[in-house]
């Protein structure tokens, strides 16, 4: 009976408390993240901003889709890539947690969209549409 | 390619286990502590043929109770938190064999938390930690 006592407070604690950290840090990182503001674009473009790592497929497969996209649409928006591992600090302005993460940023400067993990064209092409 | 469901089965087996463990006592508990580790040792030595892995595919997929979920991503993260996971469960089971059950337990309990948060909030420790030591080993080679 104190054994099951026992697991079940353990259950319990690492649900609860695993709740309140994630809510105090999305409410962190929403509040950095409207905090940073960019150049306004002179031409009005939006630009991406891409996050990569070393020894990473995902981040491979990103560059691709992120190239495909750049043929789609020539000149009609900007890419910037950068090593996470290396610019480590300004990775952790955009509350990066996994490679690839890629960062939309409207041509006024705002932030638009960042996107944790693999994001498709399709995805990538509505949010510069929208940005 | 990760099937993310894949990892979710194993949390769940990796949690069950332990707490089964708990319920059992040390004396008995021990045992099963000490074959999920070598479960897990197996699937970190030959990826996708541990124990745990093999039954997720001839047991669940193939029977079409549970679908793949793959996704893009290196599985290098994801091997490297489940042989943090072995080798914690096989201190856990040696401590509780020579009757520290306090700090076996303790090991236990902390993979047992780790496999939780994953499977409750999608966050990898292990991963997270791999992720860190790249980023050591790249500052350390600049």
């Amino acid at each position: 009976m104190d054994q099951l006592l026992v697991l079940g407070l353990v259950f319990l604690g690492i649900t609860v408390g695993g709740y309140v950290i994630r809510l105090v840090a999305r409410r962190k990182r929403a509040a950095a993240i409207a905090s940073l503001q960019f150049e306004p674009d002179a031409g009005g473009q939006p630009r991406i901003l891409s996050f990569y790592g070393p020894s990473c497929d995902a981040c491979d497969r990103q560059k691709t889709v992120l190239s495909e996209l750049e043929r789609a649409r020539p000149g009609r928006f900007s890419l910037e890539l950068c090593d996470a591992t290396v610019d480590y600090d300004y990775a952790r302005q955009f509350g990066l947690m996994v490679v690839p993460t890629t960062v939309v940023i409207a041509g006024t400067g705002a932030i638009a969209a960042i996107n944790s993990g693999f994001t498709t064209q399709a995805k990538l092409e509505t949010q510069l549409d929208t940005a | 390619m990760v099937d993310q469901n894949a990892l979710k089965t194993n949390q769940v087996f990796i949690v069950a286990t332990v707490a089964i463990a708990f319920l059992l006592g040390a004396e008995r508990g021990l045992w099963p502590i000490a074959l999920l580790a070598v479960c897990m040792a197996i699937g970190v030595i030959s990826p996708g043929n541990g124990p745990i892995q093999v039954l997720y595919r001839k047991g669940l997929v193939s029977t079409g109770s549970v679908k793949p979920n793959r996704e893009p991503g290196s599985s290098a993260p994801h091997r490297f938190a489940q042989a943090m996971g072995a080798t914690c469960l096989g201190l856990s089971a040696m401590l509780l064999y020579l009757g520290s059950d306090l700090a076996g337990w303790a090991l236990g309990f902390i993979v047992l938390a780790l496999a939780l948060v994953n499977l409750v909030f999608g966050f990898c420790t292990g991963c997270f930690l791999y992720l860190q030591l790249g980023r050591v080993r790249q500052t350390a080679r600049a």
